[in-house]
């Protein structure tokens, strides 16, 4: 029988990337619970990707990273920046997109957008020909998500996220759900037919990389600290004579010798 | 020692069950956590408003001119209404939360403002009113509320209690008044105790919902090109259950598509008579609020 060996540290070495195939499997189961949630006439309109390793994970990261200053949202720093640093973290990250949000409204005069009769505070908003919106023209878009949005798609797209995120309790393992991960991974193109993202990343550690974060996350974390011992620790060597030329017991014994002449010259 | 009737235990059982599924709402993970949700537990005779707002539209328009409101407000009120007859009343947690105010200042576009300030100001000044609720809603808000909403159905689901989540009572809810300041309101009955009462539909059939030419036609209405003839004919005659071919061609179907003045009169009453109705029942509702005790912004 093969063996399986499970550790989550050093990251992404083999015993760990066993680990993340299993947090991989929970985000697929993650996503067919977001598939079974109510949804409003129960008609389809959730598409999902998953993201999962160094490169891939790396690639959101920085995005967000880059986000957090072109978005010029003094709000929304922190959280680009923080965010980062646990998607890093994340066994894997699994996308949820909502594609009926802009394109489709459910147009049954609801009132949740505003009211205005035949969802027409929506259709007003966005290019329209033929009574549908043609989604291939952005040229209105000033803001990163190109709203108004139906508020009873997105409300669906929340039911989905809920049962998405009840299944990671189920299975106990770590999950929070985020905007702005979904904003970066919408941008490199996951969930590419979707006008609304939201990311929820998978961790399976002994700590949950998602709750407990400090101020300044993203200059002060696990990563940066272990690379601050690697940093360290290879000078802090430099220094005492090699092993191959002197003993640790004579080297010891050499302390002891200069201590006690040290002693015999104060007497 | 005592001998209780299980089903009677297992209806008393359903508020036990509601505090759980409310734990369950309360504690949802969220992407704002800025959210403030609200609740209430409506049973008994307190869930009779709610009934009686679909039931005046039955009694003064017949079925007809209550269907054309919204049709399934019609059929859940069929199922709250048989439900009750049976002496097997859901207890229903009516969910809500005020999307319409937005302190995130992500600016995100998901609302149509350019800003959080413009939607908060537009909001303020402009926010309108639809068949379900208000608007306008910050996307973020109605995720996490959503999200909250999904998770109390999760709870009820995991015990197995009957339960639907439903837009169309939580409509009658918004307008009767039972949460305050809320512009999103969902109905999730626990119950009644039996099987599938919300997918097997047994209501509708003790209330004669539909007969089945009525549901044939509302299928050829709906999806008229999967009964279409020859599509490029100016007018394409649409197939109909039975012997359809037997028909003269002069004497079938043809889809029209022009303005109903009928409907329009019929929808405009029935609309007229709900807000009335409304109007009127919200007292009643305001006053158990009041006889109840239950805080103006139950939450």
């Amino acid at each position: 029988m093969p063996r399986v060996y499970f550790n989550e540290f050093p990251w992404f070495a083999p015993p760990d990337q066993s680990r993340r195939e299993n947090g991989v499997m929970a985000a697929k189961l993650m996503l067919n619970a977001a598939l079974t949630a109510p949804v409003t006439g129960g008609v389809d309109h959730l598409e999902g990707e998953i993201c999962w390793g160094h490169d891939e994970q790396e690639a959101i990261a920085r995005k967000m990273e880059e986000l957090a200053h072109t978005l010029k949202n003094k709000r929304l720093v922190e959280s680009f920046k923080y965010e980062a640093v646990m998607v890093r973290d994340a066994d894997c990250i699994l996308f949820l997109g909502d594609y009926r949000s802009k394109e489709t409204p459910f147009d049954v005069d609801c009132g949740y957008c505003n009211g205005t009769a035949g969802c027409g505070f929506v259709y007003e908003r966005h290019k329209t020909a033929m009574g549908q919106i043609d989604i291939t023209d952005r040229e209105l878009q000033a803001t990163p998500l190109d709203g108004p949005f139906c508020m009873i798609r997105v409300g669906d797209f929340g039911f989905s996220i809920g049962s998405a995120l009840w299944m990671a309790k189920t299975l106990m393992v770590d999950c929070r759900p985020f905007f702005t991960m979904g904003l970066a991974a919408q941008k490199l193109g996951y969930c590419r037919n979707s006008d609304i993202v939201v990311g929820l990343p998978v961790a399976t550690l002994s700590k949950n990389p998602f709750v407990d974060i400090f101020y300044n996350y993203h200059v002060v974390n696990m990563r940066k600290l272990v690379d601050a011992a690697r940093k360290h620790y290879v000078i802090t060597r430099q220094a005492g004579p090699d092993y191959r030329l002197v003993s640790l017991e004579r080297f010891k014994k050499m302390g002891q010798s200069e201590a006690a002449e040290d002693s015999q010259e104060e007497e | 020692m005592s001998m209780i009737d299980g089903r009677k235990h297992a209806i008393d059982g359903l508020q036990t069950a509601a505090a759980q599924v409310l734990q369950s709402y309360y504690k949802a993970p969220q992407i704002t956590s800025r959210i403030k949700l609200q609740s209430m537990v409506v049973t008994g005779e307190d869930l009779q408003p709610m009934v009686d707002l679909v039931g005046a539209l039955e009694k003064n328009l017949g079925k007809e001119g209550a269907t054309s409101v919204f049709f399934p407000i019609y059929n859940d009120y069929t199922f709250y209404k048989e439900a009750i007859q049976s002496g097997n009343a859901p207890t229903v947690l009516v969910l809500g939360a005020d999307l319409t105010r937005s302190e995130l200042g992500w600016n995100c576009g998901a609302c149509g403002f350019r800003s959080c300030a413009e939607f908060n100001k537009f909001a303020k000044e402009s926010g309108g009113m639809g068949l379900f609720g208000g608007g306008p809603s910050c996307a973020w808000k109605c995720i996490d509320f959503c999200i909250a909403v999904d998770y109390a159905c999760a709870a009820a689901h995991q015990m197995n209690i009957e339960n639907r989540i439903q837009a169309t009572f939580g409509a009658v809810a918004f307008l009767l008044g039972y949460l305050d300041n809320a512009s999103m309101v969902l109905t999730l009955p626990l119950g009644p105790v039996v099987e599938l009462w919300y997918y097997n539909r047994p209501a509708t059939i003790q209330s004669k919902v539909y007969t089945y030419p009525e549901m044939v036609q509302m299928l050829r209405r709906n999806y008229t090109l999967m009964f279409q003839m020859f599509s490029s004919s100016i007018h394409a005659p649409v197939k109909d259950d039975g012997e359809w071919w037997k028909k003269e061609h002069t004497e079938r179907d043809t889809v029209k598509i022009g303005h109903d003045q009928e409907l329009e009169g019929q929808m405009l009453e029935a609309r007229g008579l709900l807000m009335e109705t409304a109007i009127e029942l919200r007292q009643k509702v305001q006053a158990i609020k009041e006889k109840k005790g239950v805080a103006a912004e139950a939450g």
